[in-house]
C-alpha cells in the first residue's frame, strides 16, 4: 500500500527521478524499517528530485521505468557492476528486459555491462539497439559515447571519432 | 591328502576367487555415480511483479501445474490459500541459475488483470519467482529417467511403509534373511499364488542393480552372496537410500521412472516431501508390480493394494487405526496432468536437445544429471497447440479436406530477445515424432518476398517505397532452362504499381522485375544477413520463394525484422546447472545490427501494409488499438503450402499447413495460415511499444496514382517513410502546381510534427 500511495504523491514534472530515488531507498530498507524510510526517502526526493534534471553536464538522468520492479533491478545491476561481479549485472538487467523489452535505458544499461566486460563488439551492437527504440537526445548521446570508447578500446580510431561527432551533434 | 581333499580345496580357492570377483562387482559400480542421470529440463518460471498482465484464474492454473495444493490456510510449502481477494501461497524452495530460493511465503492480489500488489510477511516485495516445471529430460540408451533424493529428503513414513511390506527385517538381517523367506513360503502356500516375496531390500537392489531379469538357481546364489558382501561394505542407510532410487515405479511412453524421487512427480506432480500417507502407501505399492497396479489403468487393483499397505502399516503399530481408517477412505489422488506433463511438448524438447548438441556431448547430456532451464512459456505453449488444434480440425472440415490430413507447426518468439516461447511440430502436438517446426523443409512462398523490398530499398537513391514498378508480363532468359515467365496469383497484370503496394499485395510479377533489376545475389546476400546460413541457388524463381527453408529458419529471418534490424540468435536455453547446482553455462541476449534502421523502418512500414490494405487486412480491427500488426502470407505452387509469419506486441510468430506427402491442400496464406496465426496472437499478452522512426527518415504525402508528392488537393494520399533526400520532388498531377512550399510542403511538416510527437 505504502509504494502505492508514495508514488502517487510524488507525480509530476520530474516523476521519473524522483520515482527513481524512491526505488533506491525502498529496496534498501526492506521490512520493519520500511515505513520511516518511506517518509524520509519523500523528503529527499523533494529536495534532490528536480535538481539533476535541468544540469546539461549531470550524468545521464535516468527516468528508466515507470515500474518500481524495473528500477530496483537497474539498482542490482549497478551494485553489481561496482562489486564487480558483471555476469550477476548482466543477469539483472536481462530479467527486467523480460518485463520491458523495448526499454531503451535497460538496453543501454546491458551495453554499459558488456563494455565492463570488455566485450566491446556487443556493447556496440546493444547500445545500438538502444538507440534504435530511443527518442532521448540524451540517452543517444550517451549511446554514442559509450560506442565510441568501445571502438577506442579495440582501436578503431576512425569510428570512435565518428560516434563521437554523432554524440556531440546530438548535444547541441 | 586324499584326492577329495584336494578337490576340496582347489573348490574353495575357486569359490574363493569368484566370490572375490563379486565382491569388486559390487563395490565398483556402489562407489561414484551409480546412474547416469538425464538432462532435466525445466519451462521458465512465472516471475511476478506488481503491473504484471496475469489473470487471478491464470495464476491459480499455474499454480495448480505446479502442482500446489490448495488448503484452507497456507502453511506448507506447495500449498495456496484463498482469503478475500488474496492468494496465500508458500513456494517451494528452489535452485536457480542465479542463486537459491528459500522457502517463500508471500501474497497477491489481482485487479483488473493484473497483479496489483505482492508482498511477503505484510511488506511489498519487487519480484517473486516460482520455480519452473520440470517438463522433459533427455535419457539414456535404455530411458532409465530418474531424480535423485537424499534418505534425509524421504519421509519417514515411506520408509515406514516400505519396510512393512517390502522387508520387515531390513535393520537386522545381513542382507539375506531365512525367516522372512519362510514367512513368505508359508503365506504364498495358504494363498495358493504368489503373494510376498522373501528377498531382502538388499536382495532386490542387487538384482536390479548387477543382475539381469533371468529366473535361474545360479542367479538367485549370485544374488544372496552380492546382497551379503554388500551389506558387509556398506552401511544400511545406504543401501535404503540406493534402493529408494534405484526401484522401478512406471513408465512414460518410452521413460522408465525410477526412484521414488521422480515416482513422486510422476504420479502426483508434487514432490515427495508433499506427500500424505495414503499417497505414499500408493506409491509403495507400487513396488510390487508397476504395470499390474498401474492406478490410471487399474484403479480398482491399486487401491486393493494401497488399501493392504496400509493395512499393514497399522498391524505393525506405525499408524494408528484412526489414521489407516482415514486414509483408505481417501482417493487415489493420482494426477493425469502429472503423467501429460511428463510427455508434455516434445517438439519443444527437441529444439532444446537439438541446440544443448551444440554445447554438450550427448554422453554427458544423458548421465551427467544436468538442470537445463529453457525459455518455453506453457501459457504461449497452450494457446499455440490449443489454435492449431482447433483452427487446423475446423479448416479441413469448411474446405473438406479428408480428415487428419492437414498437417501444421507454430513457433512463437519473443521479439527482441529471441527466446522461443513456443514451439508446435504437429497438430497432435503431444505425441513424439516428425517435428514439423524443426525439420519439414517447404517452399516459402510469397514469405521470401520482404528480402526482394528490403534489398531494393537499402538503394535509396534508387527505390523507395512509392517507386513505381511495372507488373506486366516477364520473362526471363536462362541459359540450359526454359524461360521464366512467372503469373500473379489472380492471373491478371495490373500496370504501374507503388513498390509498397506491389509489396502489400503481393504481385509476383512487379517483385520478379524488381528482384532482377536488385539483382538476384543480392537478394540471396540478405537473405543471409538476415540469418539463413543454408546454401541458396541463384536462380532468378527463387525471387517468389521457390526456397525451401523450415518453419524455425523463416523465424529466424523475421525475427530480424521484428527486432528492428538486429539479428538475434533463437534461443531455448537460458542457464545450465550441473548436478550439483553449479552453472555450467549461461546463453546471454546478444544481438547484431544487420540491417541499417532505415531501410529496416520503410520495410516494416510495407510488413505493416500488408495487414492495412493488403493480403491480410482480414487481420485488421482484430487486435486492440495500439498494437501494431506487421505479417506476410506465403502461398505455393497449386496451395501445397499455407504460410503466415507476422508479428506484434513483442511477439513473432511463424505458422505452416499443409500435407506431409506435399499434396495441395487448397489453402493460401490467408486462408489458412494466417487464421491459425490469429487465434494464437490474440492470445498472448501483446504490449505497445514500438520502434520510433529512426532520425534519418521523415514522413511524406505522396500521391498513391503516380508515387509523386500530393498536398490537400490530392484525394488519393498515402503517407509514407522516406530516407531523408530520398522523398520524391515531383509534384502530383492532383496537387496545385503553383503553391511551391505551402500544400504538399505544409502537409508534409505537419505529418512530420503528428509523427516526432
Amino acid at each position: 500500500m505504502a509504494t502505492g500511495l508514495v508514488l502517487r504523491g510524488v507525480a509530476g514534472p520530474c516523476r521519473g527521478t524522483q520515482v527513481r530515488a524512491f526505488a533506491n531507498r525502498s529496496a534498501l530498507g526492506r521490512r520493519g524499517v520500511m515505513r520511516s524510510l518511506v517518509v524520509t526517502g519523500l523528503i529527499t526526493v523533494a529536495l534532490a528530485g528536480c535538481a539533476s534534471v535541468g544540469t546539461p553536464t549531470a550524468p545521464v538522468p535516468a527516468p528508466a521505468s515507470a515500474k518500481p520492479v524495473v528500477l530496483n533491478l537497474m539498482r542490482d545491476s549497478t551494485r553489481s557492476s561496482a562489486a564487480g561481479q558483471y555476469p550477476q549485472a548482466a543477469l539483472a538487467i536481462e530479467q527486467a528486459l523480460r518485463i520491458e523489452p523495448r526499454n531503451p535505458w535497460l538496453w543501454h544499461e546491458l551495453a554499459k555491462v558488456r563494455s565492463q566486460q570488455q566485450r566491446y563488439h556487443q556493447a556496440v551492437q546493444l547500445a545500438a539497439k538502444s538507440n534504435a527504440l530511443s527518442r532521448d537526445a540524451r540517452l543517444q548521446a550517451a549511446n554514442w559515447l559509450l560506442i565510441s570508447a568501445a571502438y577506442k578500446r579495440v582501436g578503431n580510431h576512425a569510428k570512435a571519432r565518428m560516434a563521437k561527432e554523432r554524440a556531440e551533434r546530438i548535444d547541441n | 591328502m586324499s584326492v577329495i581333499s584336494r578337490l576340496g580345496i582347489v573348490l574353495a580357492v575357486i569359490g574363493l576367487a569368484y566370490i572375490v570377483y563379486l565382491d569388486i562387482t559390487i563395490r565398483n559400480r556402489f562407489e561414484g555415480q551409480r546412474w547416469p542421470i538425464p538432462a532435466h529440463v525445466y519451462t521458465r518460471p512465472l516471475e511476478l511483479y506488481q503491473g504484471l498482465r496475469l489473470s487471478r484464474q491464470r495464476f491459480i492454473e499455474e499454480l495448480q501445474e505446479l502442482g500446489y495444493r490448495r488448503v484452507e490456510h497456507a502453511r506448507q510449502q506447495g500449498s495456496y490459500a484463498m482469503e478475500h481477494d488474496v492468494i496465500r501461497v508458500v513456494a517451494r524452495p528452489f535452485v536457480f541459475w542465479d542463486g537459491t530460493r528459500p522457502e517463500l511465503p508471500f501474497a497477491v492480489q489481482f485487479r483488473g488483470g493484473k497483479v496489483a500488489r505482492l508482498t511477503h510477511d505484510g511488506e511489498p516485495v519487487d519480484l517473486v519467482r516460482l520455480e519452473p516445471r520440470l517438463f522433459g529430460s533427455v535419457s539414456s540408451m535404455d530411458h532409465e529417467d530418474r531424480t535423485l533424493v537424499r534418505l534425509d529428503q524421504v519421509p519417514q513414513k515411506l520408509i515406514h511403509a516400505l519396510l512393512t511390506v517390502e522387508d520387515r527385517d531390513f535393520y537386522r538381517h545381513v542382507g539375506i534373511d531365512p525367516r522372512g523367506l519362510a514367512r513368505a513360503l508359508w503365506a504364498n502356500l495358504s494363498a495358493g499364488r504368489v503373494v510376498q516375496g522373501g528377498s531382502t531390500l538388499t536382495q532386490q537392489l542387487v538384482k536390479n542393480f548387477y543382475l539381469t531379469a533371468e529366473r535361474t538357481l545360479v542367479r538367485k546364489l549370485n544374488e544372496m552372496i552380492m546382497a551379503v558382501l554388500l551389506e558387509i561394505h556398506y552401511e544400511k542407510t545406504e543401501i535404503l537410500e540406493a534402493y529408494l532410487n534405484e526401484v522401478y515405479l512406471g513408465q512414460a511412453g518410452g521413460r522408465a521412472i525410477h526412484g521414488f524421487g521422480l515416482g513422486s512427480l510422476f504420479y502426483f506432480g508434487r514432490p515427495l516431501t508433499e506427500l500424505d500417507l495414503p499417497e505414499i502407501a500408493l506409491l509403495v505399492s507400487l513396488v510390487r508390480g508397476p504395470s499390474f497396479y498401474n492406478p490410471h489403468r487399474h484403479p480398482e487393483r491399486s487401491r486393493e493394494r494401497r488399501d493392504l499397505v496400509l493395512d499393514k502399516m497399522a498391524e505393525l503399530g506405525f499408524i494408528d487405526r484412526r489414521t489407516r481408517q482415514r486414509a483408505t477412505t481417501a482417493p487415489l489422488g493420482v494426477s493425469s496432468d502429472a503423467v501429460q506433463s511428463a510427455l508434455a511438448y516434445p517438439a519443444y524438447l527437441g529444439f532444446v536437445r537439438q541446440q544443448l548438441r551444440q554445447d554438450y556431448r550427448e554422453q554427458d547430456l544423458r548421465s551427467e544429471g544436468l538442470r537445463i532451464f529453457t525459455t518455453l512459456d506453457p501459457d504461449v505453449q497452450q494457446a499455440a497447440e490449443a489454435a492449431l488444434r482447433r483452427r487446423v480440425t475446423a479448416i479441413e472440415r469448411a474446405r473438406k479436406l479428408a480428415a487428419g490430413t492437414l498437417e501444421a507447426a507454430a513457433v512463437v518468439v519473443r521479439s527482441d530477445s529471441g527466446e522461443v516461447a513456443a514451439m508446435v511440430g504437429a497438430r497432435r502436438s503431444r505425441f513424439a515424432g516428425f517435428n514439423r517446426a524443426l525439420e519439414a523443409r517447404r517452399p516459402v512462398g510469397s514469405l521470401i518476398k520482404p528480402a526482394v523490398y528490403l534489398a531494393a530499398l537499402q538503394q535509396p537513391h534508387r527505390y523507395t517505397l512509392a517507386t513505381l514498378l511495372e507488373d506486366a508480363p516477364l520473362r526471363v532468359k536462362q541459359a540450359g532452362s526454359p524461360v521464366w515467365a512467372p503469373q500473379n496469383y489472380d492471373r491478371r497484370f495490373h500496370g504501374q504499381v507503388l513498390l509498397i503496394e506491389a509489396l502489400a499485395q503481393s504481385y509476383n510479377v512487379s517483385t520478379a522485375s524488381l528482384g532482377m533489376a536488385v539483382g538476384v545475389d543480392n537478394v540471396i546476400a540478405v537473405i543471409r544477413q538476415l540469418g539463413i546460413s543454408r546454401r541458396l541457388q541463384a536462380f532468378p524463381s527463387l525471387l517468389l520463394g521457390a526456397v525451401e527453408l523450415t518453419p524455425i529458419e523463416v523465424a529466424q529471418m523475421y525475427l530480424t525484422f521484428a527486432s528492428g534490424g538486429f539479428r538475434t540468435p533463437l534461443r531455448s536455453i537460458r542457464s545450465v546447472l550441473s548436478q550439483d547446482q553449479q552453472p555450467l553455462a549461461r546463453y546471454p541476449l546478444s544481438v547484431e545490427q544487420v540491417i541499417e534502421p532505415g531501410p529496416m523502418a520503410l520495410l516494416n512500414h510495407g510488413l505493416q501494409e500488408v495487414v492495412r490494405s493488403g493480403t491480410a487486412q482480414v487481420l485488421r480491427g482484430r487486435f486492440p488499438d495500439g498494437i501494431r500488426v506487421s505479417g506476410k502470407t506465403g502461398t505455393t505452387d497449386d496451395y501445397r503450402d499455407s504460410w503466415f509469419a507476422g508479428y506484434a506486441g513483442g511477439y513473432l510468430t511463424v505458422v505452416w499447413l499443409g500435407r506431409d506427402d506435399n499434396e495441395p491442400v487448397g489453402l493460401s496464406g490467408a486462408s489458412g495460415a494466417m487464421l491459425v496465426w490469429a487465434d494464437i496472437m490474440r492470445r498472448l499478452d501483446l504490449h505497445s511499444e514500438e520502434f520510433p522512426l529512426p532520425l534519418d527518415v521523415e514522413l511524406v504525402a505522396v500521391d498513391q496514382g503516380t508515387g509523386r508528392l500530393a498536398d490537400t488537393h490530392c484525394e488519393d494520399v498515402i503517407e509514407l517513410p522516406f530516407i531523408v533526400g530520398s522523398a520524391p520532388t515531383e509534384r502530383a498531377p492532383c496537387a496545385s502546381p503553383q503553391s511551391n512550399d505551402a500544400g504538399g510542403g505544409k502537409l508534409r511538416s505537419w505529418l512530420k510534427r503528428l509523427f516526432r510527437n
